[in-house]
């Protein structure tokens, strides 16, 4: 940072600033894993060029080719690491009714992580240029450390070339507001993570493992701890992510938009993973319409847009069907359970519009979390199962030790309350981070101090990855 | 144009924060608000090598993981090659640990001879093992004393994912916050946390454990399921191999020897052990270092009493079983004609004397201390007539203050050169009955007392057999009589 601010973000030092970036970058990729540092610089590559040619040819064959060959690469990355196995065993399932198998041809390749991720990115690159929305860049320097951004390149948000692209051409004057709210974000999300995610984790972890342990209070503990881990946990990570960026002057896009208090599915998805949301909009479901006849088909292009979500989130048909279940959720859950509310005066409407929502997501994310359909369904059922006098034998807490149990609720209550009041008073979000610096900097030594006292880390705890790393 | 203060204001900022969190944890950490427990053999260990050395030089040291301090005996050691012994060991350590550990030692001490267990040199390979002794590593880390050695073996110890955990006991033992918040209370209300005071008076790192050996049940598991251990899977990483050659280097630089030693595990618990000895061998004959690999010693393998009840991977050696590797260390200690040390026990180094003289092992190789101020009463030769066998001599009979600083006792020591018993047996067959003048603290009468010495293995040589016993702290007068009778 200090090299960052000092020397390198000069308006005279752009591209070696930049330079610095991706070689950062680059380094935080291949400590994970360097060999596939080399499919974010195809990626890179191929779309560098492909967009170049996009934007300087007039021939609409031609234009159009070459935003094929982007994505058919960047497609052709993800589903040769990400999706070839399932449609492999997919296919193998159907194969086997005629007596024949194709499961020799099997890859054990390893998914890379962020691929996902950045290939979206990549892509919305070469279908901006070549539907005009903006121009090719000329700096490949630039354009490489934008794909490989650091801070949002393993899980999100998942940036517009149009939106992150040109901050890379530009000298950012330091803003110590802008660095220390970046700052704080940074904290903040640290402290979600491994104070109340991996906490819950814990739990969670366990549930999921024995879901034959599992009785309607427990299930229904694991249900609601999935739902707020995952939250906590992605959310964390975007404002890690938005935060880092912040402090190097950099700008990115608001991922999370307090989801657990969405009113209908409609909302909770304007809310939730915005970044790839808007994505799924602007470059699946708008093609879709403006396709003839498309507007006639909105609930068959809705479909098709959450079975491509749920694809997106992982090569499985528990994403599949979740994926699916929240389309049908937006397309009749809406319409039938939640537009009648609306009739019912406020709050209480508002308040069972919102708990209505809750309780759909909530279940629809037992797939999610479910490593099979087989466990998800258990989960499903043990919901309903209210023969308490299982719990002697499997406390309600299972293995988490009592303080820690109660002490999540207080957190997850907490946490749940603090976005109510910012729902209600959006200012307040900038409470905290504003205002005299000694407030400030007490904010982040008690979160800090939280962080190392309270954390969910160290011994005997098994390292929690971010749950998106995954994707 | 670029606002150079701002961001230098920043920064100090960002410096100042950063230093209020580790001064927080500073504090935390030197209140012992987040220790675990009291402190146990590992700290014991290093706080005793500290104190000790003050006074005393190390001439023996002796490194490695459990299987060292459990199968060596550092005071017998001490007396029987009159060079003081110290078990530097901590469970479950790698070789890398035993290297800054002895870098650590050699600020304080410069030992003579380094011996070096192998087994954590082929059982554990690298500090990447998940190993469940990692808290240990860390209690060790702890009671180690120079920040700059420590600093310097940080990255060497401990992935940088445990950088935190390893120098802040705060960091480690945050979760005592969810399962021991009442601990947390005492530690908060005791103020400064202090090292126990050791119950032992002179701690040479001796942690033993195991008390009877293996029974006829745990032995029938290795005719059913067959030796624990394979030699073709354990192999010297080539981490433990740099350690080593690292550990000779110091020894060239400083000038001390080093040697290598197997303790032994019981003979069925091996299968393949010439493949493990091939690969130890691989490592340390290059080196041109000694080494005494007990798991060849048969006299010792086969004797299901010197071994822990335990098939499982890590068997360790018994009480009885540390004596015997103990005996053998000396001979080959003194027998080595290769090492000329200087040995202050055979110098007569008065010194020496005095803080060996009431400790296990002593008197098998020394005589009693005249002027010693716990001697109670002395006897020098004393022949016990047998008829139609020879005559038992008896080279010293001593009653002795004890070192049991809870419950004070006198405890009486017979040195006797082997001999022939009636019913052939050895010295365990037969036990020595003392008849001695008592005199009445109160009433100032003289009664008649008799007390019964039993055959002590563990401390016992090849040249004198010590018979021992133990009486509460009460006036010895003159000895009447003795005899051996069997049992």
């Amino acid at each position: 940072m200090l090299l960052f601010w000092y020397i390198l973000n000069h308006p005279s030092r752009i591209t070696l600033r930049n330079l610095f970036l991706l070689a950062v970058s680059y380094l935080f990729y291949g400590w994970w894993d360097w060999r596939f540092l080399t499919l974010i610089a195809a990626s890179s590559a191929i779309d560098f060029v492909a967009g170049n040619r996009i934007g300087s040819s007039t021939d609409r064959r031609k234009r159009l080719a070459w935003l094929w060959v982007s994505i058919v690469a960047n497609l052709g990355m993800l589903a040769a690491f990400k999706y070839f196995n399932f449609f492999l065993e997919s296919a193998d399932v159907l194969l086997g009714a005629l007596g024949s198998s194709v499961m020799d041809l099997r890859l054990d390749w390893i998914l890379p992580v962020g691929i996902s991720f950045y290939t979206f990115q990549t892509l919305s690159y070469s279908l901006d240029i070549h539907s005009g929305r903006m121009k090719p860049v000329k700096d490949p320097v630039a354009f490489f450390a934008f794909v490989a951004f650091f801070p949002q390149l393993v899980a999100g948000p998942i940036e517009r070339a149009r939106d992150l692209l040109p901050q890379f051409s530009k000298y950012h004057a330091f803003d110590s507001k802008a660095v220390k709210s970046g700052l704080m974000l940074v904290v903040w999300g640290i402290f979600k993570k491994v104070v109340i995610a991996d906490r819950l984790a814990l739990y969670v972890n366990d549930a999921y493992a024995n879901p034959d342990i599992l009785v309607g209070p427990s299930a229904i503990a694991a249900v609601v701890f999935f739902t707020f881990q995952l939250y906590i946990d992605f959310s964390a990570y975007s404002e890690i992510a938005i935060g880092s960026a912040r402090m190097m002057g950099f700008r990115l896009s608001t991922n999370f938009r307090r989801p657990l208090l969405a009113e209908s599915f409609k909302d909770l998805w304007a809310r939730w993973h915005i970044s790839l949301t808007t994505w799924f909009r602007d470059y699946v479901f708008r093609p879709l319409r403006n396709l003839p006849g498309g507007r006639n088909r909105r609930a068959l292009n809705v479909l098709i847009v959450f079975f491509l979500t749920g694809l997106w989130h992982g090569a499985d048909w528990t994403f599949i069907i979740w994926g699916l279940l929240n389309g049908l959720y937006l397309l009749f859950f809406d319409t039938l359970v939640i537009g009648p509310m609306r009739k019912i005066p406020e709050p209480l409407s508002r308040i069972l519009r919102t708990s209505f929502t809750t309780v759909f997501m909530y279940t629809a994310l037992i797939l999610f979390r479910a490593p099979d359909m087989a466990i998800a369904q258990d989960v499903f059922l043990a919901l309903f199962d209210w023969d308490l006098t299982q719990l002697d034998a499997n406390p309600v807490r299972l293995g988490m030790v009592e303080r820690e149990w109660r002490m999540s609720w207080i957190l997850l209550v907490g946490l749940f309350s603090l976005e109510i009041l910012v729902e209600a008073k959006p200012k307040l979000e900038a409470f905290f981070s504003g205002g005299i610096g000694l407030k400030r900097w007490m904010v982040t030594w008690l979160l800090a101090m939280a962080i190392i006292l309270l954390g969910s880390y160290g011994l005997n705890v098994l390292d929690q990855e971010f749950i998106y790393f995954q994707f | 144009m670029i606002q150079y203060r701002k961001i230098t204001n920043f920064f100090l900022q960002v410096a100042f924060g950063l230093s209020c969190i580790i001064a927080t944890i500073m504090w935390l950490d030197a209140r012992g608000v987040y220790d675990e427990k009291d402190a146990d053999h590992v700290e014991q260990r290093w706080e005793s090598l500290y104190n000790l050395t003050d006074s005393v030089e190390i001439d023996i040291l002796v490194l490695g993981n459990s299987h060292a301090f459990t199968s060596v005996k550092p005071k017998l050691l001490s007396a029987g090659t009159g060079m003081t012994s110290f078990v530097l060991a901590n469970n479950g350590t790698i070789l890398c640990d035993s290297y800054w550990t002895l870098r650590e030692a050699l600020d304080v001490c410069t030992p003579q001879l380094v011996l070096v267990e192998t087994t954590g040199m082929d059982m554990q390979e690298s500090k990447e093992d998940d190993s469940g002794f990692f808290v240990n590593q860390l209690r060790a880390f702890h009671a180690r004393r120079n920040w700059r050695l420590k600093l310097q073996s940080t990255p060497d110890l401990f992935n940088l994912d445990d950088w935190g955990t390893a120098w802040s006991p705060t960091v480690q033992n945050h979760h005592l916050f969810w399962t021991e918040p009442e601990r947390m209370l005492t530690n908060i209300f005791r103020g400064a946390p202090t090292l126990q005071p050791n119950i032992e008076k002179l701690f040479l790192g001796r942690y033993a454990r195991f008390g009877s050996g293996l029974t006829d049940s745990t032995l029938a598991v290795y005719e059913s399921q067959g030796p624990t251990l394979d030699g073709y899977d354990e192999g010297v990483s080539q981490e433990n191999a740099e350690y080593a050659q690292r550990i000779m280097e110091l020894a060239s630089e400083k000038g001390f020897e080093v040697a290598f030693v197997s303790t032994p595990m019981f003979e069925k618990h091996w299968k393949n052990v010439d493949q493990r000895n091939l690969a130890l061998a691989s490592v340390i004959d290059p080196l041109e270092a000694e080494w005494l690999n007990l798991q060849a010693d048969e006299s010792l393998t086969s004797r299901p009493a010197l071994f822990e009840n335990t098939t499982s991977k890590n068997q360790h050696m018994t009480i009885h079983g540390s004596s015997e590797v103990t005996h053998r260390l000396i001979r080959w200690i003194n027998e080595n004609a290769d090492w000329k040390f200087n040995r202050p026990g055979w110098n007569g180094d008065e010194m020496w004397h005095k803080l060996f003289a009431e400790q296990d092992g002593y008197l098998s190789f020394f005589p009693s201390q005249e002027n010693h101020p716990g001697t109670v009463m002395r006897v020098k030769r004393l022949n016990i007539r047998r008829k139609n066998l020879p005559t038992v001599n008896v080279a010293e009979l001593i009653f002795f203050a004890g070192s049991n600083v809870i419950r004070p006792t006198i405890d009486c020591f017979a040195k006797v050169y082997p001999t022939v018993f009636s019913n052939q047996g050895g010295p365990e067959s037969q036990s020595m009955l003392l008849e001695y003048d008592h005199v009445d603290e109160l009433s100032g009468e003289v009664n008649i007392k008799r007390l019964r010495l039993l055959f002590d293995r563990n401390t016992s040589s090849d040249s004198i057999w010590l018979y021992r016993s133990t009486v509460s702290n009460d006036l010895v007068k003159r000895i009447r009589g003795a005899q051996f009778l069997p049992g």
